[in-house]
């Protein structure tokens, strides 16, 4: 209830009055909202991948066995989990910022190997090469990897099939490079973001590059380069995604409802409501396979009421910034009744 | 513009005299790397101006024609690199891209036929396989005459969020500049002021 009773307080004092005073109060507030944000976000981030590290096994004289370190698996993935929603809810607004920092941390196996070429990465358990959440993923869930993951991958030159660690020292690698490198890497994010003193230009555009993230999830998963694909959780992404650019907006609303916006603020919520509708259809967390001969150029009409049809339409819609009515083209809408920076997109 | 023009002097003491006037930035603690925002670029036609309309084309982000370029400060004499936060932004005339953005934001081309690139010493270990420190960016004016930031990185972006071959783009070029700390402008010769 907490966070209701500081929203309603925000609110009662906003409400108050909006001259030229009041909106660079509430432009000075709206920074420091998104950077206590992306801060808070980032400490769950870099919690997770720690935990993560402490849970990996060290089994003496042998690798992982799904059967004797099955609850330690569980742990990492279980981690993991929290590690990739805590990033998914920032990702869209920090990546531009740091983007070194986001190849580390977050780069798919496919980014990697077009960069290592033929030779791709030998070691998958060292802090070298493919690296990251994904590269962690790609082993705790080397004993289910989708079909048409495999697929994909191994098309690629330097593709090397996903495993566990086969033996003690492979392990120990895991635990000591591959996973303590996420955790390293995310501390020198938040140093990196410590000292940055936001721009309401950056708020406004996070908003908005936290919308458009949606849509490139959904196209890659058209092209079979899903995000989470081993763990099959790119829903569960999306979901994440959605959440985040709500919370951002969240930032913003007070100041939009005391310039007496309430209209503009049901049109945007009503955005945020059907991309949660479209989500909240879906079972699981795994976002449903493209139907055969799907083209996200050219869709097909019959191809529109399949499961993930009906989803790209739906993301591809609400991130639209030129469509009035959809959720981009109301964030745009938000920044010109707000006087922000609009933000300028390629 | 090739050689050093007489007027070179006079637009570096300008902007020796406008460093702390505004336009440039507050010091930097030491290692501590400089991320530009928005609110860093405006203004920037107040900065030291250089004008480069007889130098060659260097490629399709610099073609020759109309070009200036401004630096937020001068480096201190005797300098072999540009400080960090040292901002360079060049403006070139360009044949309108259509803009479908409308109102100086969303999607579209560039609002009156102008192109805008900036270079940007980040420092701290950036674009180290690339150009060392210095991170790209395009800019575009809107209808407010404000600038806004349409991308930034260790290269343009591919479309693709991850394509960042450092052997492209804007790195590949300025490296050929190397020896200048990646700035190509004759008349920011580092050896030279």
């Amino acid at each position: 209830m907490r966070p209701r009773l500081a929203l309603g307080t925000v609110l009662a004092l906003t409400l108050a009055g909006c001259g030229k005073g009041d909106d660079q109060a509430q432009q000075a507030r709206v920074e420091r909202g998104m950077k206590a944000w992306l801060v808070v976000e980032l400490r769950h981030f870099r919690s997770a991948a720690a935990d993560l590290q402490r849970a990996a096994p060290t089994p003496s004289g042998r690798g992982w066995s799904v059967v004797e370190d099955a609850q330690a698996i569980q742990q990492m993935k279980e981690a993991w989990g929290r590690a990739r929603q805590a990033y998914e809810l920032i990702e869209g607004a920090i990546a531009p910022l740091f983007p070194d920092s986001d190849t580390a941390t977050d780069a798919r196996y496919d980014d990697f190997v077009a960069a290592l070429g033929v030779a791709g990465d030998p070691d998958p358990f060292d802090d070298r090469g493919v690296v990251g959440v994904h590269a962690i993923e790609r082993v705790l869930w080397a004993d289910s990897v989708p079909r048409e993951t495999v697929a994909f991958e191994s098309r690629l030159p330097g593709y090397r099939v996903a495993a566990f660690p086969a033996s003690a020292a492979d392990a120990r690698d895991f635990k000591l490079q591959l996973a303590a490198k996420l955790v390293t890497d995310i501390e020198q994010l938040e140093r990196q973001l410590e000292p940055v003193e936001l721009d309401i230009a950056f708020a406004f555009r996070g908003l908005i590059d936290l919308t458009n993230e949606q849509l490139e999830k959904v196209d890659r998963a058209a092209t079979g380069r899903e995000e989470s694909r081993y763990a099959q959780s790119t829903l569960r992404d999306l979901r994440a995604n959605r959440e985040g650019c709500l919370a951002a907006y969240r930032l913003f609303q007070p100041w939009l409802l005391a310039r007496g916006r309430s209209d503009l603020d049901a049109q945007v919520m009503t955005g945020f409501a059907r991309l949660a509708q479209a989500y909240d259809a879906l079972p699981g967390a795994a976002i449903p396979r493209p139907p055969e001969a799907w083209s996200t150029l050219a869709p097909k009409p019959e191809h529109s009421d399949t499961p993930f049809g009906k989803l790209f339409f739906v993301v591809r819609r609400e991130t639209d910034d030129q469509l009035p009515g959809s959720l981009s083209h109301g964030l745009m809408t938000v920044a010109d009744a707000l006087g922000l920076p609009k933000a300028v997109l390629r | 513009m090739k050689g050093r023009p007489a007027t070179l002097g006079l637009a570096l003491l300008n902007g020796l005299l406008l460093l702390g006037a505004g336009g440039c930035q507050k010091a930097l603690p030491t290692g501590e790397p400089f991320i530009a925002l928005e609110r860093d670029f405006q203004g920037f036609e107040g900065w030291t101006k250089v004008n480069l309309s007889d130098r060659p084309a260097l490629g399709a982000a610099h073609a020759a024609g109309d070009a200036h370029e401004y630096i937020n400060q001068v480096p201190p004499a005797g300098s072999h690199t540009f400080p960090v936060g040292t901002i360079l932004v060049k403006t070139m005339k360009s044949e309108p891209r259509p803009a479908g953005g409308g109102g100086g934001g969303g999607r579209g081309g560039s609002a009156g036929g102008t192109d805008v690139f900036a270079m940007v010493k980040r420092g701290a270990g950036y674009n180290a396989k690339g150009s060392p420190g210095w991170e790209w960016f395009e800019l575009r004016p809107r209808v407010d005459k404000s600038l806004g930031i349409v991308w930034r990185g260790i290269n343009p972006p591919d479309g693709e969020g991850y394509g960042r071959d450092v052997s492209g783009g804007c790195n590949s070029c300025h490296r050929q500049a190397v020896k200048n700390d990646y700035v190509h402008a004759l008349a920011l010769t580092l050896s030279e002021i």
